[in-house]
């Protein structure tokens, strides 16, 4: 079967539009009765993602590609890029400025978050570079 | 379409006032309502009950389907329950009046149910108490509100798991009641008639299958608009009766008694959890806002809350529709009666967590349960069917104007590909490709055959069709009026006729009655790829030849 591919704009520092592209994402997933909990996860990957791009980087944008077997989610960005990795990825470490946190953001959980509800997780990164994260979802069925 | 006994169906259209004008289909939260040959029609599977629709048509066509409100008065042992929202309804009348309303008109037994509220409230403390680390869990979502469980079956599944495990108020207070008063009576349970008071039109079903819970008791709804007028002339005339007569102030049972000041809060949003040990919550009301929470929520937002009150009706249950008063007048009685009245709970703590230990207050939802009540979901799309739907909204003006009858031109390309519209019900899709699609588009070499032209220039368009034309030698006026697609017949000449017929995308020329062009404009027309034709004839002539080609 053909696979469906859309892609959504994420703008930096756009608080009010962040989380349109995860919920509409979401909302694709729901007309394919896609199964309740991949929808969650998914969305949770999706707004995780669009968040760190609002938060820390330049714009970037979010591919969804839809298969019969599996849904991948890849964000991109021309931000700062990450310096080190394995740092980032641990519970708690956020580099979030305060005007964030106050929101409820950047209290590191989004990068383990994201690898936690995602089948595969993949990032590369580095200084100068942005970030490109990539993830996927087995769907199993149609 | 309409798939009548597939589903509970929550309103009615009345077809003959209907203007077809789309205010319903504009509004309805799960997209349930077309137009189709100018009526508004319902897709009974899609349809939640939220009653959004039936404010909002501007000829009263939409009722809620109720309970015929006489019955109650042939029943033998007619019982009513009465939520708090029907105190609101009535400004300076004290609730223990209204209940003694009720029972002048015929209602054996009054159930107040702030009863059950206070007992669901207790309950729920200590559900959010036993839960575990901050965010596991959370936040708990209130199950009061019937249409948010099913907005969330149809629209939020994952969310099912976040649901307020607790038995719900009302159908405890069925269970209850029924088994209780059929014991006092020495009745079997099916003698008592339960005859539940409603704001909304969501449990305007006999079949208390709409209950999400469902109970084997018998009970009916009415709506709180239908016995207000009833029910206001009984209040009236209690004021003839001597003061503290038996009937006014009559109470049998616990249940009986009217309420106190807090378990008013009930009908108005944040209710729920005012006055309780829960601190960490929040109170959403309206349907728009309920949607983009709940949206929100499946982005794994809100966790740091502890419970979630969710009513799709503005203000809470005082903005039901079948309420009889205006909601902000409705809630300031209500906020009236509470000032008067003692601030209390109706139980003891103790006897309740004795009572949720042993989970007589538990039942969980699970999804199996919620599609037996809900019925089937929307046929599922393919990968290719969504592809489908993305091309054909490409095409589509993206106005939302709604002209088709659907209420966006999302669902209208969903529509297209379910078989349930057709791409030219879309009327200003419909008139750009009308000339294509209504007229026969021919091709300018048939033309030259049939009219026995002499092809002057332009032999590289002879492929392109045409449809219909245009005669006219004053270029302002072929500017003004030929039409895409034209030929255009002319005695001109000069090299001007062809950037006319390049402007308006005109498919050939015809010069008539022996005119003949220079080279100038033959030299044009090739660079444009415009064929100029000659012929001897005059217009006229032409053109009703033209005229019958098209008509075979």
């Amino acid at each position: 079967m053909e696979n469906l591919v859309k892609t959504f704009l994420i703008k930096h520092r756009d608080f009010v539009h962040a989380g349109k592209p995860s919920i509409e994402i979401k909302n694709i997933l729901k007309s394919l009765n896609t199964s309740p909990d991949i929808i969650r996860r998914v969305a949770v990957c999706g707004y995780e993602g669009e968040m760190n791009v609002v938060m820390h980087a330049c714009n970037g944008r979010m591919d969804l590609e839809l298969s019969a077997t599996r849904i991948k989610l890849r964000i991109r960005d021309k931000g700062p890029g990450i310096k080190d990795i394995d740092q980032a990825m641990q519970v708690g470490f956020s580099t979030a400025p305060d005007e964030f946190r106050e929101l409820g953001f950047g209290a590191g959980m989004g990068l383990p978050n994201m690898k936690k509800n995602a089948d595969q997780f993949e990032i590369i990164s580095g200084p100068g570079e942005g970030t490109t994260i990539t993830m996927e979802f087995k769907t199993g069925g149609g | 379409m309409n798939k009548a006994g597939s589903l509970p169906c929550y309103v009615s259209f009345n077809s003959r006032d209907c203007t077809g004008c789309g205010a319903c289909v504009k509004v309805c939260p799960t997209k349930a309502i077309r137009i189709k040959d100018g009526k508004s029609i319902l897709l009974v599977d899609s349809c939640i009950g939220g009653g959004e629709c039936i404010g909002v048509c501007p000829r009263e066509c939409i009722t809620p389907i109720t309970y015929p409100y006489g019955q109650f008065k042939k029943a033998r042992l007619p019982v009513v329950l009465v939520p708090p929202v029907l105190y609101s309804q009535f400004a300076h009348v004290p609730p223990k009046k209204v209940l003694a309303g009720l029972k002048r008109m015929g209602f054996k037994h009054t159930v107040d149910m702030s009863y059950f509220l206070t007992m669901f409230k207790k309950a729920t403390e200590q559900h959010i108490q036993s839960l575990g680390t901050p965010g596991e869990g959370r936040p708990v979502i209130s199950t009061l509100c019937p249409v948010v469980l099913r907005l969330i079956a149809f629209r939020f599944p994952s969310l099912m798991g976040l649901l307020h495990p607790v038995l719900r108020p009302v159908s405890l207070m069925v269970k209850d009641v029924a088994t209780f008063l059929a014991r006092h009576h020495g009745v079997a349970i099916g003698e008592i008639s339960i005859f539940y008071l409603n704001p909304c039109s969501t449990k305007m079903t006999p079949e208390s299958s709409t209950h999400h819970h469902t109970t084997p008791y018998p009970s009916r709804t009415i709506g709180i608009n239908q016995i207000y007028a009833e029910l206001k002339h009984e209040i009236k005339s209690l004021e003839s009766l001597p003061l503290n007569s038996p009937l006014a102030s009559e109470h049998e049972f616990e249940f009986e008694e009217p309420p106190t000041g807090s378990s008013l809060l009930w009908a108005i949003s944040g209710g729920e959890t005012a006055g309780t040990t829960i601190q960490n919550s929040i109170a959403i009301s309206g349907m728009d806002q309920t949607i983009e929470y709940l949206e929100k929520l499946e982005l794994g937002l809100f966790k740091e809350y502890d419970f979630i009150e969710f009513r799709t009706c503005r203000e809470g249950c005082v903005g039901g529709p079948l309420c009889a008063v205006d909601k902000y007048g409705a809630k300031n009685n209500l906020l009236q009666h509470i000032a008067r009245l003692e601030i209390k709970d109706r139980h003891e703590k103790s006897p309740i967590k004795n009572v949720y230990a042993k989970e007589r207050f538990f039942d969980r939802l699970t999804s199996a349960k919620m599609e037996k009540i809900f019925g089937q979901k929307k046929e599922p799309l393919s990968i290719a069917d969504l592809t489908n739907i993305n091309q054909i909204y490409d095409q589509l003006p993206g106005f939302n104007c709604s002209a088709c009858g659907a209420p966006d031109c999302r669902t209208f390309a969903e529509d297209v590909v379910r078989g349930r519209a057709a791409l030219g019900e879309c009327r200003i899709l419909g008139q750009k490709i009308s000339p294509d699609k209504r007229s026969k588009m021919l091709k300018v070499k048939d033309l030259k055959d049939r009219l026995n032209l002499v092809l002057a220039a332009g032999e590289e368009g002879l492929d392109r069709s045409f449809s219909g034309g245009y005669c006219g030698d004053l270029l302002s006026d072929v500017m003004a009026n030929a039409l895409e697609h034209n030929v255009w017949l002319t005695v001109q000449a000069h090299q001007n006729i062809v950037a006319v017929a390049v402007l308006k995308e005109i498919s050939c020329i015809i010069i008539t009655c022996g005119n003949r062009p220079d080279q100038a404009t033959c030299r044009k027309a090739d660079e444009e790829k415009i064929p100029l034709f000659l012929s001897d004839r005059t217009a006229f002539d032409l053109a009703a030849e033209v005229g019958l080609l098209q008509a075979e």
